[in-house]
């Protein structure tokens, strides 16, 4: 073997990187070549300077930092689960709003009833009104005014959780 | 890998902020090292440090095997190097670098000041010779030499063939020898 082809054998050989095949094979050549003998010291050495590098102190907030960047994180990037789960608390508070406006819940249930009776009606209706601008205007308005009230409560709910975690 | 490695792992998967929390604090100096060592700045290591745990933030529930952590976070730390040292391509100059580094307090204990002295010119030696490396050279030396990672693990993180990773390790060593060459006190105090 040429010194040349020795030399990418010799950087595997200190990370223990060889075949058997490969280390008997460099271990002749460096028996009768003292330049690669001294060229792998050399890059033993190399490795330890750069392994004994001085790395600054990293800053003491760094960590502190990072947490609130992760507070200001959009929503979005929580994922759709986060949604859904925001929804349902939503429903879930609207529901106890209703049962609590009406007296044992009499009311609840009667609207309940109401709209079983009712629910091919309601389902129809979406259907039956007329595709005017006016009505194109209202029913994008709810669903943008529905969409911003998801999100903000969200925010503050998600905003309050971490930084009860954090700051007890 | 330890227990309470993969402890720390799992519970910041489970998804609580003081748990993630943790987790920060556990791999902050193993991902800064990495971010280091690559980019020998510490504002951009640290802001590419912040950068990957938002990352595995959001990403950490889809981690199946906890073990596999380390080298996941070494790979979003070494793509997010590579991005930040092409942002930062036209306006850092070596003469801002050794500037910024100057100011910065030592992570070593103390030593004599005479000991002190003839370590911080060795540093700025070989420092400035790392400098010179290409980036892919420094980031393969970096995690085998800092982090002791295998031909094939670097492979991984880095998406290339095991057999580029021993090239560039030969050549990034060759590069640094070359370049310290001749400054033999250099080696005589590594030994």
């Amino acid at each position: 073997m040429h010194c040349d082809q020795v030399r990418p054998l010799l950087s595997a050989s200190l990370d223990g990187e060889l075949t058997a095949r490969e280390r008997q094979s460099l271990e002749a050549h460096l028996e009768r070549c003292p330049d690669c003998t001294a060229y792998r010291e050399k890059i033993n050495r190399v490795g330890r300077l750069f392994r004994e590098m001085e790395i600054p102190a990293l800053s003491p907030d760094l960590t502190g930092r990072i947490m609130a960047r992760i507070i200001r994180q959009p929503v979005l990037n929580t994922g759709l689960f986060s949604l859904l789960g925001t929804f349902m608390l939503l429903a879930f508070l609207a529901v106890l709003l209703l049962l609590l406006l009406s007296p044992a819940g009499g009311l609840l249930f009667a609207l309940l009833r109401v709209l079983e009776r009712n629910l091919s009606a309601l389902l129809n209706l979406g259907t039956k009104l007329p595709v005017t601008g006016t009505n194109l205007f209202w029913s994008t308005a709810l669903l943008l005014f529905s969409g911003i009230l998801f999100y903000a409560l969200h925010r503050i709910m998600r905003a309050e959780m971490i930084g009860k975690e954090i700051h007890p | 890998m330890k227990d309470a490695d993969l402890e720390v792992i799992s519970r910041a998967r489970d998804g609580s902020p003081t748990d993630f929390e943790k987790l920060i604090n556990h791999y902050t100096r193993y991902a800064y090292k990495i971010a280091y060592g690559i980019l020998l700045n510490r504002a951009d290591a640290e802001e590419v440090v912040q950068e990957a745990f938002l990352t595995v933030y959001q990403r950490l529930a889809g981690l199946k095997n906890s073990e596999a952590f380390p080298s996941w976070l070494a790979k979003i730390i070494t793509n997010l190097c590579f991005k930040q040292a092409q942002k930062n391509r036209p306006h850092i100059s070596l003469e801002n670098l050794s500037a910024d580094e100057s100011k910065l307090p030592a992570a070593r204990p103390d030593t004599e000041p005479e000991t002190a002295l003839l370590n911080e010119e060795k540093d700025a030696l070989i420092r400035r010779a790392v400098r010179e490396l290409p980036l892919g050279y420094r980031a393969a030396l970096v995690l085998r030499e800092f982090e002791g990672y295998s031909y094939t693990e670097i492979a991984a993180i880095m998406d290339i063939p095991p057999g580029t990773v021993k090239s560039r390790l030969h050549k990034a060593r060759a590069l640094l020898a070359e370049k310290l060459g001749p400054e033999r006190e250099v080696y005589d105090d590594a030994l």
